[in-house]
């Protein structure tokens, strides 16, 4: 049984590894320039020269799915990077010292949490006005929490049992005892759900630059190439049905390497599946 | 019973005030200066004057706590405001959408549990054979394509190669069919997900190796205990995905133009109406609020053994 989860994860690693590195090398395996306009061969459909066929303005569709790759999946790894780092810390420091700052914090955290994440993050991006950092922002502010919660949590429980204090004793400061002991068991955990974030988050930046509130153009993007091309679904879809293919295939990636992450490590998280 | 409700009304308090405090913040940073907002979204190049006396006249010049204290009992008194861009009340605009959008949604919500409970039951009993292969890569597959994917597929499908359905979802029961599925979709895919979890966890459960030894039909052991034990689950489920439903509702009803808060809401995105945003940002809270609170309760009522501590 141990085997087989072993196989899936290596296999969803390696597919995961790819279309990193086939996003990284995306300049190269371009074949034409993505934003290169060409008012000749505007809405053509797939061939030789177009693999993917071309737009409404005759850019070529295939560079521009690769070149929006970087976007999409770096943004995402990127934002739940940043959001399980900055939320794990937060609920870690407000787990371990308590007090009024744990509490404030926690009422805030409270409050970020009664908005469905999406919303919040439509509504932010919107106060905002649009644009790839905002839009980051915005899912960041309503995505970080889980990880504070999820952290403090872990931390509480740790904090009373017998090898944290027995830490204590034998002279650890503040600082050993969450970085050498309390932070490697809470690891997996957060881990998991940073795992099982990737795709959920990649789908979020592609709904707000959907939305018009993300990446603008001419700045490739799955989410709003799929925006900008929906008006020619029945004159191009191939503009609509290639970035979008794109999508799905890397966000089902990605969900199944944070499944198998999670079988593997056999961790169980409660409030992974409440959003 | 009561007195759980009881307490748990009094906890939302509080957390109502970090909300409305979120939310109010929010906009007092985002807008910049709501006056010159105003004038412009009416149409009108202000000059210092205008500026001014509209100031004056929204309370701008009080400081943030006053105005915080004022919109809170405006928003306690059903009065959210004007919308700047035509004046109308806030809370009016978004009643006449919520109905609009609520029709969708609950269709929705049932097509979803109509698709995915036999599914999640078949697909859990007939575990590890090619039946529930399928279902699970359809549901994952479900998972990966955000409502506004499934939206523009069906639309390439059902509107432009079979041309079944009008493209714009007029308000009439054919417009509606598109909108209700490509919401559904991505909800559907998680629902079938955990109810096919669910139910094998059941299957597991001793009561249900006790009962096949004791020779009871499959058909009757299912209905009566397992299907009965994984209403819990179910029920959390459907108040989970409320928050989906929302955002769903965002994407599909500026697809398809049906007049309901998500589009409501983009326009006024578009607009910088601020007052309407900031309504409908409130409102979603607090009805997710409530129906999380309502899951809790149901939640306790099917199981007694759940018990405060």
């Amino acid at each position: 049984m141990k085997n087989k989860k072993n196989l899936w994860l290596r296999i969803f690693l390696f597919l995961a590894a790819a279309i990193i590195i086939l996003s990284l090398f995306s300049d190269v395996l371009m074949p034409n320039d993505p934003n290169a306009t060409n008012a000749m061969r505007i809405k053509e459909a797939p061939s030789a020269e177009y693999p993917f066929g071309t737009d409404d303005l005759g850019r070529c569709v295939l560079s521009r799915v690769l070149s929006g790759s970087k976007t999409s999946i770096f943004c995402a790894l990127i934002l739940v990077a940043a959001t399980a780092v900055f939320g794990s810390a937060a609920g870690m420091l407000c787990g371990y010292y308590g007090g009024a700052a744990d509490s404030i914090v926690m009422r805030i955290i409270d409050g970020i949490m009664a908005f469905p994440q999406m919303v919040l993050a439509i509504a932010v991006a919107g106060m905002l006005g649009g644009g790839m950092l905002n839009a980051m922002l915005a899912l960041g502010f309503a995505s970080w929490t889980p990880y504070a919660r999820l952290a403090r949590s872990r931390v509480i429980a740790l904090k009373r049992e017998e090898f944290v204090l027995a830490a204590r004793i034998s002279g650890c400061g503040d600082g050993a005892v969450i970085g050498g002991y309390i932070f490697p068991n809470i690891f997996p955990s957060l881990l998991t759900y940073a795992a099982t974030q990737v795709g959920t988050i990649m789908l979020g930046f592609a709904g707000l630059s959907f939305l018009n509130l993300g990446v603008q153009q001419p700045q490739a993007e799955w989410g709003s190439m799929i925006s900008s091309a929906r008006g020619m679904l029945a004159t191009a879809p191939w503009a609509v049905l290639y970035p979008a293919l794109a999508l799905i295939v890397s966000v089902m990636i990605f969900n199944y390497l944070g499944d198998a992450i999670r079988d593997r490590l056999d961790v169980h998280l409660e409030s992974e599946e409440r959003r | 019973m009561l007195k759980y409700i009881q307490k748990r009304l009094l906890r939302l308090i509080p957390i109502l005030l970090v909300i409305t405090f979120v939310t109010f913040s929010l906009m007092y940073l985002a807008s910049g200066d709501p006056a010159q907002k105003k004038l412009v979204a009416q149409g009108i190049v202000p000059d210092d004057a205008a500026l001014e006396a509209e100031r004056e006249e929204m309370g701008l010049n009080d400081p943030f706590i006053i105005r915080y204290g004022k919109w809170l009992v405006g928003f306690l008194t059903g009065d959210l405001g004007e919308s700047y861009s035509n004046g109308q009340p806030v809370s009016g605009l978004l009643w006449t959408a919520m109905g609009k959008t609520a029709a969708v949604a609950v269709c929705a919500l049932a097509l979803s549990l109509v698709i995915s409970l036999p599914l999640g039951i078949w697909s859990a009993v007939r575990q590890n054979t090619f039946i529930d292969y399928l279902v699970r890569f359809l549901t994952f597959f479900a998972n990966a394509v955000p409502s506004f994917l499934a939206a523009l597929l069906l639309i390439y499908l059902f509107c432009i190669k079979l041309k079944w359905f009008p493209v714009l979802a007029k308000d009439s029961f054919r417009g509606l069919v598109l909108p209700v599925i490509a919401l559904s979709l991505p909800i559907t895919g998680k629902f079938v997900k955990q109810i096919r979890a669910e139910i094998l966890e059941q299957l597991g459960e001793g009561y249900v190796t006790g009962a096949q030894a004791r020779g009871v039909r499959q058909s009757t052991y299912m209905i009566r205990d397992v299907l009965h034990n994984s209403m819990l689950a179910i029920i959390t489920v459907i108040g989970f995905s409320v928050g989906s439903l929302f955002v769903g509702s965002v994407v599909i009803e500026s697809i398809f133009q049906w007049p309901g808060v998500g589009k409501l809401v983009m326009d006024s995105i578009t607009a910088r109406d601020y007052p309407v945003i900031q309504g409908f940002v409130i409102y979603i809270a607090v009805i997710y609020v409530m129906i999380n609170l309502l899951t809790d309760i149901a939640y306790r009522y099917l199981d007694p053994r759940i018990t405060d501590s």
